[in-house]
């Protein structure tokens, strides 16, 4: 029986627009930050076997992160209470894992400036999705439809500028073309899709932190599973790893940020949709280049018409942030919302009174769940011994960086950590 | 310490469990089979593409 609702925090819509919008941005600078120490790993090492890594980096901090924020009693109960939550979370783990290892052959096939804005599509079809299946933007006036459009449009377009001034690929052979260009589209399809599940879980009250715990299984077993097809069995991949010892530190390290990121990126999702929330984060994409160019110089002697369009490309997309940061939900269209809300409560029986509090920001689960258990140090003292077990092996990579930039860098991405934190504690205790 | 291990299988144990009621309501859920049958395409698409 659910207990009864009280207030834990003064959110009202305006509040909670604002708190998604921040959680977007920060889930930009660390999914952007992630990016930095895969550049610290030497090249040679296959992208399914990097990918494998980062995941299962992903995998050991997205156990222990929600652990140490809630408690392993809290997400079991929440799993527990919205457990047909569990297929939608194992299903979007899947699709990303799909997704990515596509983008590896886009980028092999057409080169990264013509598949990135291909796949980059996929905030306009979880746009899409997020208007046909959860009533996202219905109800909403035309002002609000010209900053999300508008400004997901923008997000889109800036993205496109900078992957092409920053890339530098060889001439594309046509008879790959086709196959490169289709496999970046369906990235963009399965990621755009993912959203889905997403939505799906936090319109029924789903904690992020209960979502991604679930996400990561179906994620690290599709990753596992295709890095075992595509380098023949256990015995090579085995072997492989054993080589890429040294380097695995950085991406589990990767992996680590990418979580943080991906956590912020669940949130702004959950309090303002995905339309809304999903193209904020897509900003990784500046922070990206500004790890490339300021820490490790890679836009050093480029030429004119490079520096432009990475400017230009920078400033259409901060606008383009600005413009949906603006758009705030309007009553008529937070109905619209509910009613998607109360559609999912009635075919899998849910409260429709408990669920509308969580998504105020509410947590009535935590007075249901009982404290700490012995396990959630256990898991957390391995969780720190795997990624000190790493480092012990983790050898310093030849790459020059520039360290007053890399010190601006992280100051400002921990800047917003622990802002967007706060944040989210005061008014929702993590909800 | 025990107890605490009975706990985790026993809370393991009802979360795997699935009610027919509600795995008809997700089979019969329209929404499910979107994101089911994008990942059956991105599937075939990548095998194609070895």
């Amino acid at each position: 029986m659910a207990a009864p609702v009280q207030s834990t925090s003064r959110t009202h819509p305006g509040s909670l627009h604002q708190l998604g919008v921040v959680s977007g941005l920060a889930a930009g600078a660390w999914l952007g930050a992630a990016e930095a120490p895969t550049k610290l790993v030497t090249m040679g090492f296959s992208p399914f076997l990097i990918s494998l890594g980062m995941v299962a980096g992903v995998f050991v901090a997205r156990w222990t992160v929600p652990m140490a924020l809630k408690g392993t009693g809290y997400i079991w109960l929440d799993l527990r209470e919205k457990s047909h939550l569990v297929f939608w979370a194992i299903l979007a783990g899947m699709l990303w894992a799909i997704a990515n290892t596509l983008t590896v052959f886009a980028i092999r096939d057409v080169g990264l400036s013509i598949a990135f804005p291909l796949w980059n599509t996929n905030s306009l079809v979880g746009l899409f999705w997020g208007w046909l299946l959860f009533n996202e933007l219905r109800g909403a006036g035309a002002g609000q439809w010209a900053k999300v459009l508008g400004g997901g449009f923008a997000i889109l377009v800036g993205a496109c500028l900078l992957a092409y001034a920053t890339s530098h690929q060889p001439a594309v052979a046509p008879e790959r073309a086709t196959m490169g260009i289709l496999a970046a589209l369906g990235a963009g399809v399965l990621w755009g899709t993912m959203y889905i599940p997403y939505r799906k879980a936090y319109i029924s009250g789903m904690n992020p932190l209960s979502f991604v715990t679930v996400f990561t299984f179906g994620e690290l077993g599709t990753v596992l599973l295709l890095a075992l097809v595509f380098h023949g069995g256990w015995s090579s991949l085995l072997q492989e790893l054993g080589r890429a010892r040294p380097a695995l530190f950085w991406l589990f390290l990767g992996g680590f940020c990418w979580v943080l990121g991906d956590l912020f990126q669940q949130y702004a999702a959950k309090y303002i949709g995905i339309g809304r929330g999903i193209p904020l984060s897509n900003t990784n994409q500046l922070w990206g280049l500004a790890w490339g160019a300021l820490v490790f110089g890679e836009l050093a002697g480029q030429g004119t018409t490079a520096q432009t369009l990475v400017i230009a490309g920078s400033l259409v997309m901060i606008c383009g942030a600005i413009a949906i940061s603006f758009a705030e939900a309007p009553p008529s269209e937070q109905l619209s919302w509910r009613r998607a809300m109360e559609r999912e409560c009635s075919r899998y029986g849910l409260d429709p009174g408990r669920i509308a509090s969580i998504q105020q920001g509410e947590d009535p689960l935590s007075r249901d769940s009982s404290g700490r258990r012995w396990w959630e140090f256990l898991v957390m003292a391995t969780a720190v011994g795997i990624f000190l077990w790493l480092a012990s092996h983790a050898e310093r990579q030849r790459i020059t960086f520039n360290l007053g930039w890399m010190a601006l860098l992280v100051l400002a991405t921990l800047a917003f950590l622990v802002f967007s934190a706060a944040l989210l504690w005061k008014r929702t205790k993590f909800s | 310490m025990i107890r605490g291990g009975a706990e985790f299988l026993d809370s393991s144990r009802r979360l795997a469990y699935i009610p027919p009621t509600m795995l008809k309501a997700i089979l019969t859920d329209s929404h499910f089979w979107i994101p089911v049958a994008v990942l059956i395409g991105g599937t075939v698409l990548l095998v194609s593409l070895r």
